[in-house]
């Protein structure tokens, strides 16, 4: 899976491009780690590219979460596809993360409201 | 049991770097299973219930020891495709597996649950120092 990434005003956005399962989980809590450690703990994952998710995938997801909460930060979905969209209701991941249909909109929330916690 | 219309056989070192393969050989075979007048999900259901049982897998035959290898069968019959996953790690109670503690949002413990959403019977079985997960989807429309 290729992470990009990009600092937009307070946000940092982590573009995922290809599949989020198990044998990439470890990619994306490394990439959120080093994140942190620069202090960027408004993070937005970005999953328009994303085309395949399962639950190790997506519990790399909960991880990070717990772990920029604690450093009092949040991470925001931005435009899942339909088929990702499915799967993270399945395991009710909904109930916390925000989720928006785009990039745009969840680096707008981070200006427009506080960050949530999980925990 | 009929005979398979096709079946296929793949095993693979217990390493996550097979899923992949694992998942899409699981594409191929479904969509070549599938009818056209079949709902589209079918393939992505298979593919994550593919994913979730090979990860699954791994994880447990991890315990047996480096050599152990996990083996994925699938077998197309009229109506039916029968997927299994066999491999040689400590197995489980199919039974005592709880739900998913949605309310605390756990990073893992949702393999099996999603399996069950999303294949139509689903079964685990022991015998001889193998354990064999059973997965079944029905290829023909309701009525």
């Amino acid at each position: 899976m290729e992470i990009l990434d990009e600092i937009v005003g307070k946000a940092t956005v982590l573009k995922l491009n290809g599949r989020l399962d198990s044998a990439s989980a470890g990619s994306l809590k490394d990439k959120v780690k080093d994140c942190a450690k620069k202090g960027r703990i408004h993070l937005v994952i970005d999953m328009a590219g994303v085309d395949f998710v399962d639950s190790s995938g997506l519990g790399s997801l909960v991880a990070c979460l717990r772990s920029v909460n604690k450093l009092g930060g949040d991470i925001r979905i931005a435009a899942p596809q339909s088929r990702v969209r499915a799967v993270f209701e399945l395991i009710r991941l909904h109930h916390i993360f925000e989720v928006f249909d785009s990039a745009g909109t969840a680096v707008s929330s981070f200006r427009d409201a506080g960050t949530g916690t999980v925990s | 049991m009929s005979t398979p219309w096709f079946e296929l056989t793949l095993e693979f070192q217990r390493k996550l770097d097979y899923l992949r393969l694992a998942t899409a050989v699981s594409r191929l075979v479904s969509e070549a299973a599938a009818r056209e007048d079949l709902p589209g999900s079918l393939v992505d259901d298979v593919e994550l219930a593919v994913s979730e049982a090979c990860t699954n897998a791994i994880k447990h035959s991890a315990r047996a020891g480096g050599t152990a290898r996990v083996v994925l069968r699938f077998r197309v019959y009229e109506g039916e495709l029968v997927i299994e996953v066999s491999d040689r790690g400590e197995g489980f109670d199919i039974e005592k597996v709880p739900l998913p503690e949605f309310d605390r949002h756990p990073e893992g413990g949702y393999g099996l649950y999603i399996i069950r959403t999303v294949m139509d019977e689903v079964r685990y079985t022991a015998a001889a120092g193998v354990n064999t997960l059973t997965m079944k989807k029905r290829l023909k429309r309701p009525r």
